[in-house]
C-alpha cells in the first residue's frame, strides 16, 4: 500500500537536497528525513496520537519537515495560511480557528519565522490546540513505531476552497497524492536532473505539490519566500538561475512582475538557456504576459515554449492539464467571440482584431492520471468547442471536502468532480474562459462574491439597500462587483461605497473590488427573488461604459 | 516631495516612499494610518516602497515586520531604529 513517507524516503538520497538560497542553507534530503524522524518524537512527547497536524510557518526547511513529520506519524498534514495580504489580525485568527475546528487539529507546528506577537495571538486563538515550535529537532531519535496505514488514509487536507465563513478542506489520501505527484512528474516532463525552484507559499497547493513532486522525482528543490521575489524580482531571477533551478511554477503575476521590472531597471547579465519549464498557473493566464515575457527574456537565452500555461487545483492534488515546457509543442491562443462564452454555447472563432474578440490561452492536455470533460450539471458531456463546466476524474482527484454532507459534495451523478470552472476543449487542450461560481482567483487565492457581499452589507450606512455581488472576468482582469441599490445622494453614496471597499480589503485582503451604487429597483431579479446574474452583469457593464473616462485612462 | 529630496529624516523618507507607491501627495499620508488603509495600497506596493527605503538608507527591513497590521508611524520607528543601528 502506498505511503507518502516511504515514497518520498525512497526517492530521496544524499544526492538531492533542499536549498534555501537567501539563508545560504543546504540540507541533504537524507538529513531532512532524519530531522523529521526526530521532530516526530518531539511531537509525540506532547500529543500521544496525532491524527491531524497543522503546519504554519514561512517557506523553509521546517515547513517541509513539518509535512514529513505529519506523514511519519500517520497524521494528515493541514497547511495553514500565513497572514498575507491585508486581512486584519482578528479576521486572520478567526479564520485559523474555523479551520482548526473543521479539521479537528491535534497540534499546529510553527517555527521561528512567526513573530512572537503573531504567535501569541494565534496561540490564544487556537487554544487548546498546542502550538509546537519545530525550528530545531530536540530528541536524538525517531519514534520506534514505523509508519503504517497510507493508501486510502488522509495524507493532506488542503483548505483552498470555500468562503472565509465556511472554509472547505480538500481531502487527499496517500493514494491521491502519490498519483498526483506522478501526474506532475509525467505531465510537466520532469527530467532526472531537473532542479525545482519555488517562491510561492508552500501552504498553497501549487507550492506544496510542486515541492513534493520535485522530491518524488529525486530532484533538488530550492526555496525562496514570496517577499524575496516581490521585493526585487530581477535579483530573485538572478538567484534562481544561479541556484541551477530548471523548473519554476508561479502565477501569471510572477511573469508580469518580471516583465515590468525589466522595463524599469537594467536587467543583469543572465543566461536563461538552462531554464526548461516555467509553468504559468493558479490564476488566469494572460496572453499579453506570455508574449512580453518570451520577447524580453528571449534576449537572455530563454527558449521558446519554456513559459507554459497550466491549469490545476488542490482537488486534483494539483495538475489537471499543462504544457510540458520546451520539449512540448509550445502554447496556443485562440481568439473567440466573447459573447458566446456561456455554458452550452459553441465557441465562435473570430479575427484577433475583431471588437468582440477575446483571446484565450490553451492550458495543455491532461496527464494520463487525470481525465477532463466539458459537461453540464447532470454530467452530460459536450462536444469539443462547446463551453461548459470542467469536470474531472482520476486517481489524484479528491473524494470530497471534509465534513460536508454528500448532497453538498461537488460531484456529478456519475462521480466526476465539478470544478466550477468554464472551459472548452480544442484538440485535447483545455481553454479556460471563466467560472460558473461567483468567485475570482487572485494569485492563487480564491475570493467569493458571497463573502464580499456580507462585508459590504455590514458597512454602516449600506445595510438598507438591496445588493447583488457578482464576479466579473474578461480574461485579463478579474474583480468582484457589488451593485448596491440606494437613493442617497451620489457624493454620499460614493463615500459609503469607498468605505465598503476598504472594509473588504481590510477583512479579506482583496483589492479587486468595486462597490457600485445604482438606483433603486435596478438590480434584475427572478420572480422567486434571486438575482439574475447575467442581467446584473449587464447593468454593471452599462454603468462602467457610461462613466466619464478620466484623462490618461486608455479604456 | 520625492524620496530623492526628502532629506535624512526617516519620517519624511518613509512617507515619500509610501506616497510615491500609490501616487499620492505626501501630505495625504497620515502617520496614524495603518499601511493597509492608505488609499490604493496593496501588499506588493508596500514591499516596493520598502525596497526604495532600504536602497536609500542601505538597510534591510526584516521580512517578519508586520506589514499587515502596522501603521505608518510603526514603519517610521522601525526604519529610524535600523538607520541608527547601521551608523
Amino acid at each position: 500500500m502506498v505511503h507518502l513517507w516511504h515514497l518520498l524516503a525512497d526517492a530521496c538520497s544524499a544526492g538531492n537536497a533542499l536549498l534555501v538560497p537567501p539563508q545560504d542553507q543546504r540540507f541533504a534530503m537524507t538529513e531532512v528525513l532524519d530531522r523529521a524522524e526526530r521532530t516526530a518524537s518531539d511531537v509525540l512527547a506532547v500529543v500521544e496520537r496525532p491524527r491531524r497536524v497543522g503546519v504554519l510557518m514561512a517557506n523553509g526547511e521546517p515547513w517541509l519537515r513539518g509535512v514529513l513529520t505529519a506523514l511519519r506519524l500517520d497524521a494528515a498534514a493541514v497547511p495553514l495560511p500565513l497572514p498575507v495580504g491585508f486581512a486584519g489580525a482578528d479576521a486572520y485568527v478567526a479564520h485559523l480557528r474555523r479551520v482548526a475546528a473543521d479539521a479537528s487539529l491535534d497540534a499546529v507546528l510553527v517555527d521561528s519565522s512567526l513573530r512572537r506577537f503573531i504567535t501569541s495571538r494565534i496561540r490564544a486563538g487556537l487554544d487548546p490546540v498546542p502550538l509546537l515550535d519545530i525550528t530545531e529537532p530536540v530528541r536524538p531519535h525517531g519514534p520506534d513505531r514505523p509508519p503504517c496505514g497510507g493508501g486510502d488514509e488522509l495524507a493532506v487536507i488542503q483548505y483552498t476552497s470555500g468562503s472565509t465563513s465556511a472554509p472547505k478542506g480538500v481531502t487527499l489520501t496517500h493514494r491521491n497524492v502519490a498519483s498526483g505527484l506522478n501526474a506532475l512528474i509525467g505531465g510537466l516532463g520532469f527530467a532526472p536532473d531537473d532542479v525545482v525552484g519555488l517562491w510561492v507559499p508552500l501552504f498553497h497547493d501549487m507550492g506544496l505539490f510542486m515541492m513534493l513532486s520535485g522530491l518524488a522525482n529525486g530532484s533538488t528543490v530550492c526555496l525562496w519566500r514570496p517577499a524575496d521575489f516581490v521585493r526585487r524580482p530581477l535579483r530573485w531571477l538572478t538567484e534562481f538561475v544561479g541556484s541551477g533551478a530548471t523548473v519554476l511554477a508561479a502565477p501569471n503575476f510572477c511573469y508580469e512582475q518580471l516583465v515590468e521590472a525589466a522595463g524599469r531597471e537594467p536587467v543583469p547579465e543572465l543566461d536563461l538557456s538552462r531554464w526548461r519549464l516555467a509553468t504559468n498557473a493558479a490564476e488566469m493566464v494572460r496572453p499579453a504576459t506570455q508574449v512580453a515575457f518570451e520577447e524580453i527574456f528571449g534576449r537572455y537565452g530563454l527558449r521558446p515554449g519554456v513559459l507554459s500555461p497550466g491549469y490545476g487545483m488542490a482537488e486534483a492534488t494539483l495538475i489537471v492539464s499543462a504544457q510540458s515546457g520546451h520539449l512540448g509543442p509550445g502554447w496556443r491562443a485562440l481568439s473567440v467571440d466573447r459573447d458566446r462564452l456561456d455554458a452550452g454555447h459553441q465557441v465562435r472563432p473570430v479575427d484577433p482584431d475583431d471588437p468582440a474578440a477575446r483571446t484565450v490561452v490553451g492550458c495543455g492536455p491532461c496527464p494520463p492520471e487525470v481525465s477532463a470533460r466539458i459537461g453540464d450539471e447532470t454530467g452530460t458531456a459536450y462536444p469539443d468547442g462547446t463551453v461548459g463546466e470542467v469536470q474531472i476524474t482520476g486517481t489524484p482527484v479528491t473524494g470530497g471536502y471534509l465534513n460536508l454532507p454528500p448532497a453538498q459534495q461537488p460531484f456529478t451523478p456519475d462521480g466526476w468532480l465539478r470544478t466550477g470552472d468554464l472551459a472548452f476543449l480544442d484538440h485535447g487542450e483545455l481553454f479556460i474562459v471563466g467560472r460558473l461560481k461567483d468567485m475570482i482567483t487572485v494569485r492563487g487565492q480564491n475570493y467569493y462574491a458571497e463573502d464580499v457581499e456580507e462585508i459590504v452589507r455590514a458597512t454602516p450606512g449600506i445595510e438598507r439597500g438591496r445588493r447583488a455581488a457578482i464576479a466579473v472576468s474578461d480574461g485579463s482582469d478579474e474583480r468582484i462587483v457589488v451593485l448596491w441599490e440606494t437613493a442617497v445622494d451620489p457624493d454620499r453614496a460614493s463615500t459609503l461605497a469607498e468605505s465598503a471597499r476598504e472594509r473588504v480589503r481590510d477583512q479579506i485582503g482583496l483589492a479587486a473590488v468595486e462597490v457600485v451604487p445604482v438606483a433603486p429597483t435596478t438590480i434584475p431579479h427572478t420572480s422567486s427573488g434571486k438575482v439574475r446574474r447575467r442581467a446584473a452583469l449587464q447593468v454593471y457593464l452599462t454603468h462602467r461604459d457610461s462613466r466619464p473616462v478620466p484623462e490618461g485612462d486608455p479604456r | 516631495m520625492t524620496i530623492a529630496d526628502s532629506g535624512d529624516d526617516p519620517a519624511d523618507v518613509v512617507v515619500a516612499a509610501l506616497a510615491a507607491a500609490v501616487s499620492l501627495a505626501a501630505d495625504q499620508i497620515k502617520t496614524s494610518q495603518r499601511l493597509a488603509q492608505i488609499p490604493g495600497m496593496e501588499s506588493v506596493k508596500i514591499l516596493r516602497a520598502v525596497v526604495r527605503i532600504e536602497d536609500y538608507y542601505h538597510i534591510n527591513v526584516p521580512d517578519d515586520f508586520l506589514f499587515e497590521t502596522a501603521t505608518v508611524a510603526d514603519l517610521i520607528d522601525l526604519v529610524a531604529r535600523l538607520v541608527k543601528e547601521s551608523r
